[in-house]
């Protein structure tokens, strides 16, 4: 696909056919703009389930997009959308919204299970989620302060082994009780800080 | 040889202004040095206001002036929400303060006439706005008597709640008041119209406010088309939720759907069939918003021509045209491409205005539509441009064949994407 693209550009050079701009990728900002609509200005979602991805890792953005591109990952709708760009669009892409700022999502939480989730991520997540998942540099999502009800369905779908994790992930996963899944989603729903956040 | 036309001109005259680092044009008067170049936007709906948003953001030294009758806009999207009595009229209301704090001008008026030789417009109050870029936004207006006794005064009596508001009101009022047991019928038009899929959303969601209030009533759809947007999803949506309460008649059923009203008898024509309603929704045959049609800016189709690699009118100089008005084929008419078109026109706007080649555009869409309250379903659609026109790439309807939780998370993300979309919108 990418490399067809390429020979397309080549040829229209040589041939003189056509001009240049029409085989040049759209810009990362044109193409950053389709996601805006669900995915929320200039990344921050204001929910109340699409996730934000301002701020997420290149690398992350990047598997996230393929593995939707060739159906590797449960969606509703983003395998349709993935299908629609390119290798090198999707680059374009990830390193504009990893540019962006992210911002914890305002929602409500309880406050005893959030401590409860405290234990449990401390427990059986931190070693990967580094930082009480606030950072991007983990290629993985940043959890903390994501909207609640995305991160329950990506739970679930873990859970339902729809969706490839490591192997280690799994363990320990098998290991929570719904208590406990419940309790972790209020801990990373009450990262509202956006201090926590700031230079990702 | 080309001629010298005034655009190549402009272009000549602009692209040696910036070289030398001048302002595009020099402005008199109020305008004084601050100003770089006045984009005016007419229409402060969906396409409207994400454009007028995005060419101040990409260029804070442009002054954008969105001009607008109401001082309110209410979405159509979830307007079939408020209609089956899922959610409050005030849900799906926006005003423009937001635009407002980024720096927009917003002043309500009514665009009353276009003079794109001396480039500017004319407020009904009688004050003109100059522009060097102008983006249309106009939405649609309806083609009264095209269904013989349909006009505006027909559409209080039947609404056809086609433009969000004071329709919107009106036919929920009415379903509130329709007895138990009362026939509804709801026309739907040919193609193209305002979103595809929106009649059959609406129908499914008076089916569902029926089933819940009154249930002996019923729900005729009688169409102008033999197939719809969505047909499958919908379809299995009304097996599941609403037989008996919601009958479908395709065109062929009909000859061709209905001909005639008469508001008097609460009385629907086919060429042959006639039906008798207690309450109707009609919705008529479309086009361009009138101020499109009237400036001349629409061709035979009643719909806005436009090069789509920047929304510029193939017919009026430094005149963009976006969203239900334009021509966008094979994109839909739908809140979510107006959104789409306004960006890359956005793009394209400040790039002209700033002496620079536009770059490629990309387009995209994605319209939720609800099948009953805990159940939704998606059409998306990535779209580039190819040999000047819209081509989609990837895309297509959400899956027959899930789990009802599927359908509970399309509700959720049709939620998120409401809010964002219109966030983006009017912040
Ligand atoms: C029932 C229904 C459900 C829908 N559901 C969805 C959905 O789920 N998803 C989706 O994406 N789309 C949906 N749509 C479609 C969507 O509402 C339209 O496609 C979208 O609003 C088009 O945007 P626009 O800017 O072209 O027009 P509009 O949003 O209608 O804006 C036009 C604006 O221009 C103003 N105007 C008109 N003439 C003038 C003038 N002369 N001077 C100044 N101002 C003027 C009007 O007052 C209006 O505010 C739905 C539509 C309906 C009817």
């Amino acid at each position: 696909m990418k490399r067809s693209i390429t020979l397309a550009a080549v040829l229209a050079a040589v041939l003189g056919s056509g001009s240049a701009w029409a085989t040049q990728p759209p810009s990362a900002k044109m193409l950053s703009l389709n996601c805006a609509s669900c995915h929320g200005y200039e990344g921050v979602s204001v929910g109340p389930a699409t996730p934000s991805i301002a701020g997420m890792s290149e690398e992350y953005f990047i598997m996230t997009m393929l593995d939707y591109k060739d159906g590797r990952r449960p969606a509703t709708v983003m395998d349709r959308i993935a299908a629609g760009y390119t290798e090198q669009e999707i680059e374009i892409m990830a390193s504009y919204f990893a540019s962006l700022q992210y911002r914890p999502a305002p929602q409500p939480f309880d406050e005893v299970k959030a401590r409860r989730g405290a234990e449990v991520h401390e427990q059986s997540c931190s070693r990967c989620h580094s930082e009480n998942a606030t950072v991007a540099e983990d290629d993985s999502m940043i959890l903390a302060g994501q909207w609640k009800p995305y991160l329950a369905f990506s739970i679930e779908d873990f859970n339902a082994h729809d969706r490839a994790q490591p192997r280690r992930m799994r363990r320990g996963m098998v290991e929570l009780s719904d208590e406990d899944v419940e309790a972790l989603l209020h801990f990373y729903a009450s990262q509202q800080h956006h201090e926590r956040f700031m230079g990702q | 040889m080309a001629t010298l036309n005034r655009r190549n001109f402009l272009k000549l005259v602009g692209a040696a202004g910036m070289a030398a680092g001048l302002p595009l044009a020099a402005h008199g008067g109020s305008h004084g040095n601050a100003a770089k170049a006045r984009v005016v936007v007419v229409g402060g709906g969906s396409g409207g206001a994400t454009a007028a948003r995005y060419v101040k953001k990409l260029d804070p030294a442009i002054e954008v002036t969105l001009i607008e009758p109401n001082p309110t806009y209410h979405t159509c999207y979830f307007s079939n929400l408020v209609i089956g009595g899922l959610l409050p009229l005030d849900r799906i209301r926006h005003g423009y303060d937001g635009l407002r704090r980024y720096g927009v001008n917003v002043v309500h008026d009514m665009i009353v006439g276009i003079d794109p030789v001396s480039r500017k417009v004319r407020g009904e109050s009688g004050r003109d706005f100059e522009y060097d870029r102008l983006v249309l936004s106009p939405g649609i207006d309806f083609k009264w008597n095209a269904i013989e006794g349909y006009d505006e005064a027909a559409s209080r009596i039947m609404p056809h709640a086609w433009k969000a508001g004071d329709q919107t009101v009106l036919l929920r009022k009415q379903l509130e008041a329709m007895p138990d047991g009362g026939v509804m019928v709801l026309v739907a038009p040919a193609n193209p119209f305002r979103c595809p899929p929106g009649p059959y959303e609406r129908a499914s969601l008076i089916a569902n406010y029926f089933k819940g209030h009154k249930p002996r009533s019923k729900l005729l759809v009688i169409d102008t088309k033999d197939s719809f947007s969505k047909q499958g999803l919908f379809q299995q949506t009304w097996d599941m939720y609403y037989p008996g309460t919601l009958e479908w008649v395709r065109a062929a059923d009909t000859n061709g759907g209905i001909r005639r009203v008469d508001t008097g008898t609460m009385t629907l024509f086919g060429e042959f069939h006639r039906f008798k309603a207690d309450m109707a929704n009609v919705i008529p045959p479309q086009m361009a918003g009138r101020i499109a049609i009237d400036s001349g800016l629409a061709d035979d189709s009643g719909w806005c021509p436009v090069n789509r690699r920047t929304f510029e009118s193939t017919i009026a100089d430094d005149v963009h045209i976006i969203g239900d008005a334009a021509m966008a084929t094979t994109m839909p008419k739908s809140g979510y491409s107006a959104s789409s078109q306004a960006k890359v026109a956005a793009l394209a706007v400040v790039d002209i205005l700033n002496g620079r080649e536009p770059g490629t555009p990309s387009y995209a869409n994605t319209c939720y539509s609800f099948g009953a309250p805990e159940h939704a379903f998606s059409v998306t659609g990535v779209y580039r441009l190819e040999e000047g026109v819209i081509e989609q790439v990837a895309g297509g309807v959400s899956p027959l064949d899930v789990p009802q939780e599927f359908r509970r998370r399309e509700v959720a993300y049709a939620h998120s994407w409401y809010n964002n979309l219109t966030h983006e919108m009017f912040g």
